[in-house]
């Protein structure tokens, strides 16, 4: 399956119009970077199945995520590196072991610009690509300019070996291996028993089937709460951790619905939530709690180092 | 309060939404962090604070509320939950019919997925909690009830509400200018309506 899809759809929450847009926004980021993208630029959006396309025009590309490989005319290519695409050629995204994979274009894709978005709202069937999942025939369109920044690494890209030192430092790829999901304690955590959160910090959980861009369902020892109670719905947001009343936990992604009514145990960090996206059905997930000081830092530091990572990028090729 | 964070909306805001007792404010933490160099999460605390500080008990009444009449069909056919329900109560399906239609009910918010409508008060013997576990797809157009709420699914979603029967007529059209049908602060009316009819009637015969 594949979408368009940029950082979220945002300002709507009042008519029930929830966020979309990227399930793993640090490789969204990335990609978008390695492009001379805005952070917000649209994707592609790759979470299973295979994914080629063709070139109708000359296409500044960068691929990221977990768990494909690419090649452009049966040539392979490496990810996390910026390459271009001569109209004619054909670029392939073929299943590894899965994940969540992304192509990044320079200029985004122009997809229809709806309520503040590109992004594919897939429920209601609006923005993206005809606000559907892209299809065999689809036209996706580009920009045909390129900014300053786009033209110099294309003119970079263009020398004969061109890409052989622009491989990103290691420490800037994310590292998708990662089982351990960092979260704070949410509204209702108190209300739940000291079993049940005793449980959540050294249990392992679970990755059910039922995993998808509005929830992941997990399997685990079950959770209570000391007193059940109906709680009145009210907001909830991509990395909310609910406990239904049989005890099992449910992960909010990022077409998560923007009200929900079951008990809020935590809140999957901003950073790790990215890490979360990336798990495949099977895998085992343990959660570590911090405080919500702490999520906030590790975000405000990790963003200082994207964006100094973004200059050094521009600066390499001034 | 909702009306006073938009016109003086908190550095990195991107959007504040009203549930039945709660106000949540969203913003970009980044972008508030580049804008006031301090931590987002101490400043929105403070920021919140000053403005509860000079609220006056001034309420706003939603201006242009009006009044919508829904037909719903309860044919077991359309409404999975029924037995359930019905079993549950102790009723007959006739009386949650009734029960179900009996009164108007108010629209307290939007919310859920696009155009969901929140309303209340279920009479007292529909009162019943969430499903254990979800359902995991509803189809579009379901009528739900849960808690002393009841509402209606605008799209094939998970649902933890037990679904009563099924509305023919569509909540949530993006191209249209007023995109959703019901708007918190309108009131809603259900008819009951049999198969044949709502098969007649059905806006979601294209999907």
């Amino acid at each position: 399956m594949a979408t368009v899809q940029d950082t979220g759809r945002f300002g709507y929450r009042n008519w029930g119009i929830n966020n979309s847009g990227c399930m793993d926004e640090s490789s969204v980021w990335l990609c978008n970077m390695l492009v001379a993208n805005g952070h917000s630029d649209a994707v592609v959006e790759i979470t299973g199945g295979e994914f080629s396309f063709t070139a109708t025009q000359v296409l500044l590309l960068a691929c990221g995520g977990k768990g494909y490989r690419i090649s452009r005319n049966n040539n392979s290519v490496e990810p996390w590196q910026p390459f271009i695409a001569e109209a004619g050629d054909t670029v392939h995204i073929r299943p590894d072991t899965g994940g969540v994979y992304y192509v990044a274009v320079h200029g985004g894709v122009r997809s229809q610009w709806i309520l503040n978005s590109r992004s594919t709202h897939l429920q209601a069937g609006f923005g993206g690509h005809d606000g559907r999942t892209l299809k065999p025939g689809d036209h996706l369109t580009v920009s045909v300019l390129r900014n300053e920044l786009g033209e110099r690494i294309y003119r970079h890209l263009s020398k004969p070996n061109g890409t052989g030192h622009l491989r990103l430092s290691p420490q800037a790829i994310p590292d998708h291996t990662k089982s351990v999901i960092r979260y704070f304690p949410a509204n209702e955590h108190l209300t739940f028993s000291r079993e049940a959160l005793a449980i959540l910090e050294t249990e392992k959980f679970e990755l059910t089937k039922y995993a998808n861009r509005m929830g992941f369902r997990l399997n685990g020892l079950p959770m209570y709460l000391d007193n059940p109670f109906q709680m009145t719905s009210t907001a909830v947001v991509p990395g909310t951790m609910q406990v239904t009343p049989d005890g099992q936990m449910a992960v909010l992604m990022t077409d998560a619905q923007t009200t929900g009514g079951y008990p809020r145990i935590g809140q999957v960090c901003r950073v790790d939530l990215s890490l979360l996206a990336q798990q495949l059905p099977g895998s085992l997930i343990s959660f570590r709690k911090i405080t919500e000081e702490k999520a906030e830092s590790i975000f405000l530091s990790r963003q200082q180092a994207f964006i100094s990572l973004e200059k050094d990028y521009a600066l390499f090729f001034s | 309060m909702k009306e006073r964070i938009l016109s003086h909306p908190p550095a990195g805001f991107r959007d504040v939404s009203v549930a039945y007792n709660s106000l949540s404010l969203f913003i970009e933490p980044f972008d508030t962090w580049r804008e006031i160099k301090i931590s987002p999460l101490a400043y929105l605390k403070n920021w919140l604070r000053e403005k509860a500080a000079c609220m006056d008990g001034f309420t706003s009444q939603p201006a242009d509320s009006k009044e919508v009449l829904l037909p719903v069909c309860y044919d077991e056919a359309l409404a999975p939950d029924l037995a359930a329900v019905v079993a549950e109560k102790g009723i007959s399906v006739e009386e949650l019919i009734s029960l179900h239609t009996q009164q108007p009910y108010y629209v307290f918010m939007l919310g859920f997925s696009p155009g969901f409508p929140y309303l209340g008060i279920l009479p007292d013997k529909l009162h019943i909690p969430r499903k254990s576990r979800p359902a995991l797809v509803v189809t579009a157009g379901s009528v739900g009830i849960a808690g002393k709420q009841t509402g209606i699914y605008p799209f094939d979603t998970p649902a933890g509400w037990y679904v009563i029967g099924r509305t023919p007529v569509k909540l949530f059209n993006f191209n249209d200018s007023q995109r959703c049908l019901l708007n918190a602060g309108d009131t809603v009316r259900f008819s009951s309506i049999d198969l044949e009819t709502f098969k007649y009637l059905n806006q979601y015969e294209d999907k």
